[in-house]
């Protein structure tokens, strides 16, 4: 035999590749049924398959559940990491849709108040302490700010501008014992002027309105606003709301406990008031 | 003796090649367990056994697997044939050798594919075959060549694989 296939091999392999090749082509077009040889070959072969393919997938279960195992440390890793990361990012979102919050309403304000030409500013720093007293904003004199400009927010008076850099200024509020503002009680026009009230060592974020008139209706739950006497802060910006009066024994007038309609714990954003249309007109006239 | 053997062999390399070597995948691409058989035979064996190797080895696969009957016959008995011309003219001990061979055989097979598809006006981008099936199997096939010529050059260390078929 293999001196003959030696002798005739290439004719013979030339031979079964024809022979192939047109079986090849005889056999491809598609076919309901398998041919004798077909199935007596799968026949003795399917039972050796079935047995080992129920092995090996037993097998190869085994072992992708170590893999898995394995991996699921990793994959408690990765997912703990990404947790942290989106809990970050919805930290942060958060605080773009309050800040969103807060600018809008600043914004309300800035639109209701037309007679106020402002700029906006955000708080950079607060000195420490429960209540706070002076602070810095990230607007100096390259934006137009100076000396006793008002500063505002949707709530109402912050303070004055005391002291501006180029790109920063600081902020007295309304609560800090050297501040005084001339004020008038909405209701009956009653002056009086509004004095912090860290000069008392209580801290307590209160404002007191004196000099007040000792005949002054003046009554818990009245409304005060700036007068605009003073020349720093324009008239009708809203401070706060009186939460008691008190009659001075010692003195002709009566002193107001005023709670600031700012809350000065959670300040961001504000508003300084670079101008007022009124006070242009004033001047003007 | 030797025949029994080495269709058991075959009959052995058609059952793992439907059970278990489909879990070898790697990225969807199973090593070619045949042609590195019908490559060791050649090259161990020379002709005809490598020809009637691969000529029985790819019969079993057209039967159980093939769109038709004849295609992976065709591909196998060329490889073994041709291989098998190569007997005793190479330096078999080399580790380079049956990998080259494989890798020739790998080409051949995958070029008798595409001429075939070509006539069965089956359309198959070249570039997207030879990126996913032509290039991975062969290299595959390449990386597992030196260990089944082994199994078979220490199985025809025994004396019953001596005589010629």
């Amino acid at each position: 035999m293999p001196r003959f296939f030696k002798k005739f091999s290439l004719i013979i392999i030339i031979v079964i590749s024809i022979a192939l090749v047109v079986l090849m082509f005889s056999t491809s077009n598609s076919r309901d049924r398998m041919t004798a040889l077909e199935g007596f070959v799968g026949q003795i072969v399917a039972p050796f398959q079935r047995g080992l393919y129920t092995v090996s997938s037993t097998v190869y279960n085994f072992f992708s559940e170590i893999d898995e195992r394995r991996n699921m440390k990793g994959n408690y890793e990765a997912l703990k990491e990404k947790v942290a990361h989106l809990e970050k990012e919805l930290v942060k979102l958060e605080e773009l849709e309050k800040e969103n919050k807060r600018l809008k309403e600043l914004l309300r304000f800035a639109d209701q108040n037309e007679e106020f030409i402002v700029t906006g500013a955000r708080v950079i720093a607060k000195n420490p302490g429960n209540w706070f007293n002076l602070i810095t904003i990230d607007k100096g004199e390259k934006d137009g700010i100076s000396v006793n400009m008002a500063v505002v927010t949707e709530k109402g008076l912050v303070g004055r501008v005391v002291e501006v850099a180029e790109n920063w200024s600081k902020v007295r509020t309304i609560v800090d014992g050297q501040s005084a503002v001339s004020a008038i009680i909405q209701r009956n026009r009653d002056n009086g002027i509004v004095k912090g009230n860290n000069s008392l060592v209580m801290e307590d974020g209160m404002c007191r309105m004196i000099y007040l008139p000792e005949d002054s209706s003046v009554v818990e739950g009245d409304k005060v606003i700036t007068s605009g006497l003073g020349d720093i802060f324009p008239k009708g910006i809203y401070i706060g709301e009186v939460k008691e009066v008190i009659k001075e024994e010692r003195n002709l007038y009566k002193t107001a406990i005023i709670e600031p309609g700012v809350d000065f714990q959670r300040l961001e954003e504000v508003l300084v008031v670079v101008s007022s249309r009124e006070y242009s007109e004033t001047n003007a006239d | 003796m030797k025949e029994c053997i080495i269709l058991g062999i075959l009959v052995l390399n058609i059952v793992l090649q439907s059970s278990v070597f489909p879990f070898l995948q790697i990225d969807n691409i199973i090593f070619d367990s045949l042609l590195t058989l019908v490559v060791s035979f050649s090259l161990i064996a020379g002709n005809p056994t490598g020809a009637v190797v691969g000529f029985v080895g790819g019969l079993l696969q057209d039967i159980l697997f093939g769109n038709n009957i004849g295609l992976y016959t065709l591909q196998y008995m060329l490889i073994g044939y041709i291989v098998g011309l190569a007997y005793m003219k190479v330096y078999i001990d080399r580790l380079i050798v049956p990998v080259v061979f494989a890798a020739f055989s790998s080409i051949l097979k995958q070029t008798i594919v595409l001429i075939y598809n070509f006539f069965m006006q089956i359309d198959i981008p070249l570039d997207e075959a030879l990126y996913k099936i032509i290039i991975p199997e062969l290299l595959y096939t390449i990386a597992l060549m030196p260990i089944v010529f082994a199994l078979i050059r220490n199985l025809y260390r025994h004396k019953f694989m001596r005589h010629k078929l």
